[in-house]
This record gives structure tokens, sequence and C-alpha cells, in this order.
């Protein structure tokens, strides 16, 4: 068995973080090895290397947080991403309201903004409708209980969002929401597939509570959004967008929650909010920086690839524990 | 503890330790003979898996060995591995039995009709 084919079993398995190396690396090596051997392989196979980055990132997230924190982050993404992909599908997507030709669909109406009479997608105003749609149907089936079904479906969210934005500028795309709004979503899908909150009743409870509480917060853009006595167009989805995630208020709530939190001495539901208050911070931040579409996901992204590094590089665990003594 | 249902690579894990101490490789290749070749464990599944089966206390390391200048880690059952890999072969045989009475259910109503 050449040296080259463990070198590269080994360089795959600085995924996973040295807590877990120190105790595992070696067994783990042993096996791919034995595998190798077994199949006549002289050089890791794709799927294999693929796997142990997943699993090794996952060790890292697990390693970082207490899977209580990660469960109820998820169970948290969960409800906020289906009640704010229902809000954003019924208030800028199919807006009933609107009327059977759309109302003052600039687009439909052949408008002023001379965008062509096929950019609406269907019946909706924009392709996004797939996105959210697809977010709001996950959240149904994981809430049914079959988790592994309902994050296949969260991922496949993401590269539908990508090809929205990548194919932005063909002649032939369909109109998409902004991608600050699909930046959020897709963020949201990945806290929510880093926990298992789907696997038991309790974690279904939480996603069911998480997505009323955060109906509460998106209803009123709804009505809000019905009420106005403007033309549909293009915009009112970024004007949706500034309703939902304006700093201040944004920033309120969380805090808000995580006070509670902690004066109810549920620790790990501060965490969890905390976690969870970092991907709407991302998308602020990365609008305050640059009001602008295709950097806004680059910044975005941009920070997260560097978190993802300094998870890597750091391996720091957080252990939530109670005093003793009742303190 | 309420008891959830059991994915497949984790109860071809469990079944695999049924008749004894195995290490990782002869785990991967007696899921995949268990399941007629349907399901090849990834070695990172397969260690995410005995992870978490080692928390749950359902099964337990069974000491390490070095062949041929590899490391090899053995895992067995424990006694409430045992039972819980018991409890999920009975729920599995019992929804194959109930199955297996509607399909003659099926049958006898298709031979009346026809």
């Amino acid at each position: 068995m050449s040296a080259e084919l463990e070198r590269r079993y080994r360089v795959a398995l600085d995924w996973y973080p040295s807590v877990w190396r120190e105790a595992n690396a070696d067994a783990m090596l042993g096996t791919l090895l034995d595998e190798a051997e077994a199949t006549g392989r002289d050089r890791p196979a794709l799927t294999q290397t693929l796997n142990l980055l997943v699993f090794g990132l996952r060790e890292r997230a697990r390693t970082a947080l207490p899977a209580s924190v990660r469960d109820r982050a998820s169970a948290l993404a969960w409800g906020l991403g289906a009640a704010l992909s229902a809000a954003m599908f019924v208030a800028t997507e199919w807006a009933p309201w609107a009327g059977g030709d759309r109302y003052g669909l600039p687009w439909k109406s052949g408008g002023q903004y001379g965008l062509p009479l096929d950019a609406a997608f269907g019946p909706f105003t924009s392709a996004g409708a797939v996105v959210l749609a697809l977010w709001v149907a996950a959240f149904v089936v994981g809430v049914a209980g079959a988790g592994t079904v309902a994050r296949w479906m969260l991922a496949a969210t993401l590269p539908a969002s990508v090809a929205l934005v990548a194919f932005d500028s063909q002649p032939w795309a369909v109109l998409r929401p902004t991608s600050t709004g699909l930046f959020l979503l897709g963020l949201l899908a990945v806290y929510a597939m880093q926990g298992s909150p789907t696997a038991s009743r309790r974690g279904r409870a939480w996603m069911l509570v998480a997505a009323i509480g955060a109906t509460g917060f998106v209803l009123p853009l709804v009505f809000r959004v019905a009420s106005w006595n403007v033309l549909y167009d293009w915009w009112i989805p970024r004007m949706v967008w500034g309703e939902v995630v304006r700093p201040l208020p944004y920033l309120g709530v969380l805090a808000g929650v995580v006070l509670i939190a902690v004066i109810a001495r549920r620790y790990a539901w501060a965490g969890a909010a905390l976690l969870l208050g970092v991907a709407p911070l991302l998308c602020i931040a990365a609008i305050v920086v640059a009001y602008g579409e295709a950097l806004t996901i680059l910044i975005g992204l941009g920070v997260v690839v560097m978190l993802a590094i300094l998870v890597r590089q750091s391996g720091y665990r957080l252990v939530l524990q109670r005093r003793d003594g009742g303190a | 503890m309420t008891t959830t249902e059991m994915r497949e690579p984790t109860f071809l894990v469990l079944a695999a330790l049924a008749d004894g101490r195995k290490h990782g490789y002869a785990l991967i290749a007696e899921a995949a003979e268990l399941s007629d070749g349907r399901v090849q464990l990834k070695v990172g599944t397969l260690y995410a898996a005995l992870d978490r089966l080692g928390e749950q206390q359902l099964v337990e390391g069974a000491g390490d060995e070095v062949v041929g200048g590899r490391l090899r880690r053995y895992y067995r059952l424990t006694d409430a591995g045992a039972e819980r890999l018991e409890q999920e072969a009975e729920r599995l045989a019992s929804n194959a039995a109930s199955a297996r009475a509607k399909l003659r259910g099926r049958t006898a109503s298709t031979a009346a009709t026809a």
C-alpha cells in the first residue's frame, strides 16, 4: 500500500478536529487502508473523501457546540426559515390581492421598466417561488417526522438559490428575489440541517413553536404589503426584505430572547438564539458594507468561509454546565 | 428515554456486532453482506455511528490491535445494545408480517373477483 495513499487519507482526516483525530484518526486510517486494500484502490475515492469532509466538519461543529445548542438553533432556524419563506411566498410571489391580471405588474402590462412580458414565473412573480415553496414543504415534511427527506429538500434549495443568482444576467433568466433574501434563507437552511430536532417529538414541537412565533413576527409584514396602494413592481421584494431585517428591531428581538433565556437559566436556548442571530447579522453587515447584489453575496460568503476556517483551526469547545449548589 | 426509529446503517452496524467483536473494515464488509451489497458504509459514516452508539452505551470499545502496521480498533455490543437491536428486529419483523398479511388479503380478493 503506497505511502502516498496514506498521506492523502491523512490530509482528508484533517477535516476532523484535533481532539477527534487524537482519539480516532489512526483507527480510521487503518479502516480506510483496509478498505483500499480489499477493493484494490491506490487513490482515495471521491465519495470517501467527500464523506470525510462532511463528517469532519460536522464533528467540528459538534466539538465547538454541544448538541443541545445545535438542536435548538436548528429548530429555531427551521421555524424562522419556514415562516419567512411562507410570508415571502404570499406577499411577493403569489400576492393574491394583486388580482388575476397581476394588477400593475409592469412585466405583465409591458410596463414602465420595459421588462419582457414573460419575465414572471407562471402565476408567480419570480422563480424564487420554487425555493420558497420547497422551504415550506421541507418544514412540513420535517415536522411530520421524515427528517432525512426534509433535510434533502432543504439542501436542494441551496443549488437552486445559487443558480437563480448565477444565471441572473442571462437573457433567458427569470426574475428572482433579492440575493440577500436568498442568502439569509441559505444560511438558515445550513443552520437547520446541522441539528436533528426532527428526530424527536420534543424537537418537532420546538420547530412548530418557533414557526408560530416567527409567523407572528412576519405576519404584519404580509398585511402591510397587501395594504400598499402601489403598483406591484420589482422593488417590493426589496422593501419586504428591508421590513424583515432592519438592524435595530432585529437586534432588539435577539437581545430580548437571549436576555429572557439567561434570566430563566435556559442557557442552551440563549446559546441557540445567539448562534442563530449570526445569520441575519451577516446579511445586515453585508448590506451595510456594500449595498450591492453580487457584492452582498460575495462578502457574506467570505465571512462564512472565514468563520469556517476559524472553526477548523480552533477546535474550541463550549461546555454548558449548571453551577453546583443551585446558585 | 424515548426510543426513536433506528436508521438502516445503525441497525446494520448493531446487527454486524451481534455475533462478536469486530473492527472497522469488518463492520463495513458485514453491513454490505447483511444488506446484499445495498449498503456500502463510508468510513466517516461508520465512525460517526460508532461514536453516537458509544454515547448511547449501545456499543463499546473491545481493544486495539496493530496488524501490518495498521491500527485496528475493535467494537462489541453491550447488553443494552443487544436489547435495542432485539427491539428493532422485532419491530421490523412485525411490520413485515403486517405487510405480508395485507398482501395475502389482496391476493385473496383479486382471486375472488377474477
